[in-house]
């Protein structure tokens, strides 16, 4: 009788278009947009010689400033890269004006520098030019002062780079932009709630035509709702893992895990999603549309706080609202992600789950507690 | 005007949708509205650093004031977990540890392992690498020529304020904004799509309706007639839309949205908004149901978005992303909005800015042409 | 005497201001086809669903098969074939996975229920239809589609709560075919309607309702009984003096004589040979007559006579 139910729930979800559009065309076409869009992003943001050109203003000559500019624009750790195209003003400000180049740095009585907008790359070399200017007058100053010490200030000016040992922590894919992909697949399982409605919707006999008809047959309403919700959240599960293969094996993202936990995650998150329709679908005689409509909001404004249209809203959200993210459905799945593939411990991990679990089965009991009635007021 | 007036009847049904998607937005807009402004004084980065000063002593105080001075100084506790995620997050962009010992070693004139980095590879973290290895370059020299530590450390932090002269150059229209309002605009580039979709279609839908459409032709109303009291109605929608928007706008950002700059970023946004009363109407001569209309109004205007630089620069997209985003309307939106700001490659000039709207106009043309075409041959082949 | 199947006792349901059912009693018997007619807001659906356990109501006592109805009442349940007024049916699944999810519900052997489906089909002549879903369905096939569902495990009491609203009449005569064939088979049906006519086609015995309460009730027979026009007889004439149209008045039985547009209308209280005598009386005065048609009283002049108002608006 139980399987019966769960078949037929299950081929219903299954040939349901909408569903099938929110919990799977979607998420795939989303992804695929950002896959589009953030592609190239991160390694933007990885550190690379920053271009820049440099214009003898009336043929002057500044040899120091040559050799302390080619000191940091050559070997491995090279902090500049000079265009060399550049002959003349006009011909910098161009390459300037089509972003090939970072800044243009004038050198004639004075040093001075043309960058496009703020930005951390223009910061870096007008510091190198502050420094240079510094460092100048530090010699001078000493030659004026001291002279007797300038061999050994000259050498203490020479200090290399190994002042700063850096530790990185292991593991793990750092490309924060993966994050959205994170939040994709929250979004995915949260829309699964829209399947948890409709169970309530057609098991109630007072929702629909359906949840009436339901009631008169002789199948204890419990066996039925839980028949429903299993079979819808199998099929939310299945989508989400589709979307989830989808983005591994054609949009190549770099979850950094392997795909058996991933799938795990997506099976709590799936449970949570359908668990918290199934709650909401349960408050009394509310309308279908408008129990869509506070699942559409809640789910879309879950994920927006935990990064799914602005990156690093979890860190914002971490700073100044460190228990939204402790109960955010979206929040608790996309860091169950985040953790498993940043950190080398599951403890993390698995109190997200923990705490996912607790959720949905405080959103079970309690929508249960809503359906028990078996007679109506009115129809 | 009995076909108008209905038309508004059903308009204000469609209003909870449309105020949904307009407050979320609002929201969002002020979420997002913190973002440093921008001006032609050049500003240096300041980046988010956590300091754990382990050495404690004079020599180790003055540099944390110096880096406090240059750049904004978070306390996200000790444990790597936690910092791990500030990083993550972009929360905090440097964790850095002044090691024990740092006085004592830059007075004997060692530099190896002063500190210890916890960072990503990118522009920041390298920012603020140069800075402490020039620091110490500099200290080491004050040193060298007789100083304490201390006395080196401090005299680095005065000699910091030596600066170059710095232009940024300006090719935008001129007019000092800040990028928030870039940003407003950009994002109505969604939104709108959205709202007029989700807004507009629904009305039309219902008189596009194959039943109440032949009831309605063979009434004593000209099909005309009809025809102009729909235009005039999706034209009061969409009038109505973009003004909320407007005054939004007005109300975030107040004057600025009247100076030449805001008046040409209205113009760019109100050519826009007819492009999508055209993809409205085009999509209402389909019989879609909601829920259809809400999966394909969803997917085209994020789609479009993404892939036009609405939510991602438009210079950090591919160039194959790009020629193919020249067939969207709102690629044109955002180069235009771009070149007005000054937040692409291209120098704003009027001709250039008008003719984007241009391009942005054929698009709406061509919409309403397929729109009428579409009408026409189902009228046809309803006879 | 036969079995009682249901028993509604006193039954009031009340919501807020509104009385639905005022002290409503019914008793239907084993192997009777129950109509239960009533205008649209009479409380027909109302009675089915608190029947159902589906409705909490205020006041009175329902019993089927002998047992209080319950919501938990499985047994009943077990029983009972329901088909809504609404359409109950899941659109993503085929005409054959309906009602085999809906048998389902009832019947747990597999092979059994296989059997019963087949039938099902075969009983509402949807085997072309089998692989459609229902949203394919024009709205009579649905309906028929809606009956098989209720019917395919074979109960022993079917309740109809308007099964022909909206229906071709191809499909109507089908429905109502298939319900007095259900019945020829053993089952007890209970069948709501505001058509007089499929009520007086199919029913046994029938019940008449208005504003929540049960005014009338018998066979067809006994409730025309309960009225004093028996017959009606309308007869073309050309002209006929007002002498002579007394000459009529004074016949046996008449109730009322008029003479209207070529008309001759003419209302009996019951009598015999009613059509005879008067046609006599015609020829007699020699009086032209045309065409001449007889009625019965409908249920429509039953619930007129009680209610002093049309059972249907048209």
């Amino acid at each position: 009788m139980f399987f019966h139910l769960f078949k037929y729930e299950f081929i219903s979800a299954v040939r349901n278009t909408q569903v099938m559009f929110w919990m799977i065309a979607f998420p795939i076409l989303l992804g695929t947009f950002f896959k589009i869009a953030f592609a190239d992003l991160y390694d933007d943001e990885l550190f690379k010689e920053i271009p820049i050109a440099v214009v003898y203003e009336n043929d002057a000559e500044n040899s120091a400033f040559d050799e302390a500019l080619s000191a940091v624009s050559s070997g491995d750790n090279a902090l500049f890269s000079i265009d060399k195209t550049a002959i003349d003003k006009t011909s910098a400000m161009g390459l300037l004006e089509s972003g090939d180049i970072s800044g243009v740095i004038f050198v004639g009585e004075d040093i001075s520098l043309s960058v496009k907008s703020e930005s951390t790359k223009a910061s870096i070399i007008k510091f190198f030019l502050d420094q240079y200017k510094m460092n100048e007058k530090i010699i001078s100053d000493t030659l004026e002062s001291d002279p007797t010490k300038l061999a050994d200030v000259i050498e203490a000016m020479n200090i290399s780079e190994s002042c700063i040992t850096e530790r990185s922590f292991t593991g793990g894919n750092r490309d924060p932009y993966v994050q959205y992909f994170y939040n994709l697949l929250a979004m995915s399982c949260l829309f699964g709630s829209m399947a948890g409605l409709a169970v309530v919707t057609n098991t109630q006999g007072n929702l629909s035509a359906i949840g009436a008809r339901r009631c008169t047959s002789p199948i204890h309403k419990l066996v039925q709702i839980t028949a429903g919700l299993l079979a819808v959240t199998l099929v939310s599960f299945l989508c989400s893992a589709v979307s989830l293969l989808y983005l591994i094996a054609v949009l190549k993202i770099d979850f950094g895990a392997p795909v058996l936990p991933l799938i795990g995650i997506i099976a709590v998150g799936s449970l949570a999603g359908i668990s918290m329709g199934f709650f909401v679908g349960s408050f009394g005689r509310m309308g279908e549309g408008a129990k869509t409509a506070i699942l559409i909001a809640v789910s879309l404004i879950l994920c927006f706080f935990s990064g799914l249209m602005v990156g690093n809203m979890y860190g914002y959200v971490q700073m100044y609202a460190p228990w939204l993210n402790k109960i955010s459905l979206a929040a608790l799945i996309t860091d169950s992600f985040y953790s498993l593939n940043i950190y080398d411990t599951y403890d993390r991990l698995l109190q997200n789950l923990l705490t996912l679990c607790i959720i949905s089965a405080l959103f079970t009991i309690g929508g249960f507690l809503l359906t028990r009635r078996q007679k109506y007021a009115s129809i | 005007m009995r076909v108008f007036k209905t038309f508004l009847k059903i308009a204000v049904h469609k209003i909870p949708t449309v105020i949904m998607y307009f407050v979320i937005f609002a929201i969002i807009l002020i979420c997002t509205a913190s973002d440093a402004s921008q001006n032609n004084e050049f500003e240096q980065t300041r980046l988010v650093v956590s300091v754990n000063d382990l050495d404690n002593s004079a020599a180790s105080r003055e540099l944390a004031k110096y880096i406090a001075k240059n750049h904004n100084i978070v306390d996200i506790g000790t444990d790597d977990e936690s910092i791990q995620d500030a990083l993550y997050y972009h929360t905090l962009s440097y964790f850095l540890t002044i090691n024990e010992g740092f006085e004592e070693k830059l007075e004997n004139g060692e530099t190896d392992g002063l500190f210890e980095s916890i960072k990503d590879a990118n522009y920041k973290s390298q920012y603020l690498d140069t800075q402490l290895t020039e620091y110490v370059s500099a200290a080491s020299m004050f040193i060298a020529r007789g100083m304490s530590a201390q006395q080196a450390c401090a005299e680095t932090s005065a000699a910091s304020d030596i600066s170059v002269e710095v232009t940024v150059e300006s090719f935008s229209s001129g007019e000092a904004l800040d990028s928030d309002f870039a940003m407003f605009i950009q994002y109505l580039a969604y939104v709108l799509v959205l709202i007029m979709m989700l807004g507009l279609t629904p009305i039309l839908i219902t008189f596009n309706q194959s039943d109440i459409r032949r009831r309605m032709d063979s009434s004593a109303l000209p099909i005309s007639r009809k025809t102009m009291q729909l235009i005039l109605g999706s034209s009061v929608v969409t009038a109505a839309v973009w003004i909320a928007f407007m005054l939004l706008g007005v109300v975030c950002y107040g004057g600025k949205m009247f100076t030449e700059t805001g008046g040409l970023a209205m113009l760019n946004s109100f050519v826009y908004v007819i492009i999508f009363t055209g993809a409205a109407v085009l999509a209402a001569q389909f019989d879609l149901n909601a829920n259809v209309l809400s999966m394909v109004s969803n997917v085209i205007s994020l789609g479009m978005c993404f892939l036009c630089g609405v939510f991602v620069p438009q210079e950090m997209l591919g160039n194959e992303v790009l020629s193919a985003a020249k067939f969207l309307p709102a690629y044109w939106y955002v180069k235009a909005n771009n070149m007005l700001f000054g937040l692409g490659d291209t120098a704003f000039t009027a001709a250039k800015y008008m003719t984007y709207l241009g391009v942005e106009m054929l698009f709406a043309i061509a919409l309403f042409t397929a729109a009428m075409a579409v009408a026409r041959t189902k009228m046809r082949s309803s006879q | 005497m036969p079995e009682t199947v249901v028993k509604i006792e006193n039954l009031v349901k009340r919501y807020k201001e509104l009385i639905a059912l005022d002290h409503f009693s019914l008793e239907i018997f084993d192997g009777e086809i129950f109509g239960l007619l009533g205008p649209n807001g009479s409380g027909k659906t109302t009675t089915i669903n608190c029947l159902l356990s589906l409705l909490a109501f205020n006041k009175g006592s329902i019993e089927i098969f002998g047992e209080k109805m319950k919501p938990d009442n499985y047994n009943i349940k077990r029983q009972i074939g329901i088909i809504m007024q609404n359409v109950a049916v899941i659109n993503e699944l085929t005409v054959y996975e309906n009602i085999d999810y809906f048998c389902g519900l009832y019947i747990r052997d597999k092979e059994q229920r296989k059997k019963c489906v087949q039938e099902a089909i075969e009983f509402v002549g949807l085997e072309d239809f089998a692989k459609f879903r229902p949203k394919k369905l024009s709205g009579g096939l649905l309906r028929r589609l809606n009956i098989a569902c209720g019917i395919a495990h074979k109960p022993k009491l079917i309740i109809l709560d308007e099964p022909t609203v909206a229906v071709d009449p191809q499909s109507r005569n089908k429905i109502l075919e298939g319900i007095v064939e259900l019945n020829r088979r053993g089952a007890t049906v209970i069948y709501t309607s505001h058509y007089m006519e499929e009520v007086e086609q199919i029913c046994t015995q029938i019940a008449i309702m208005d504003k929540g309460r049960q005014i009338a009730i018998g066979t067809k027979e006994e409730l025309k009984k309960q009225i004093k026009d028996t017959e009606k007889i309308t007869v073309e004439v050309m002209d006929i003096s007002d002498e002579q149209l007394c000459m009529v008045r004074e016949l046996p039985h008449i109730g009322e004589a008029v003479f209207q547009g070529g008309k001759l209308c003419v209302k009996y209280h019951g009598g015999k040979h009613n059509l005879i005598r008067l046609l006599t009386l015609l020829q007699e005065q020699e009086i032209k007559f045309g065409r001449v048609f007889s009625e019965e009283p409908t249920l429509n002049d039953v619930f007129l006579e009680i209610t002093g108002k049309q059972l249907r608006d048209n």
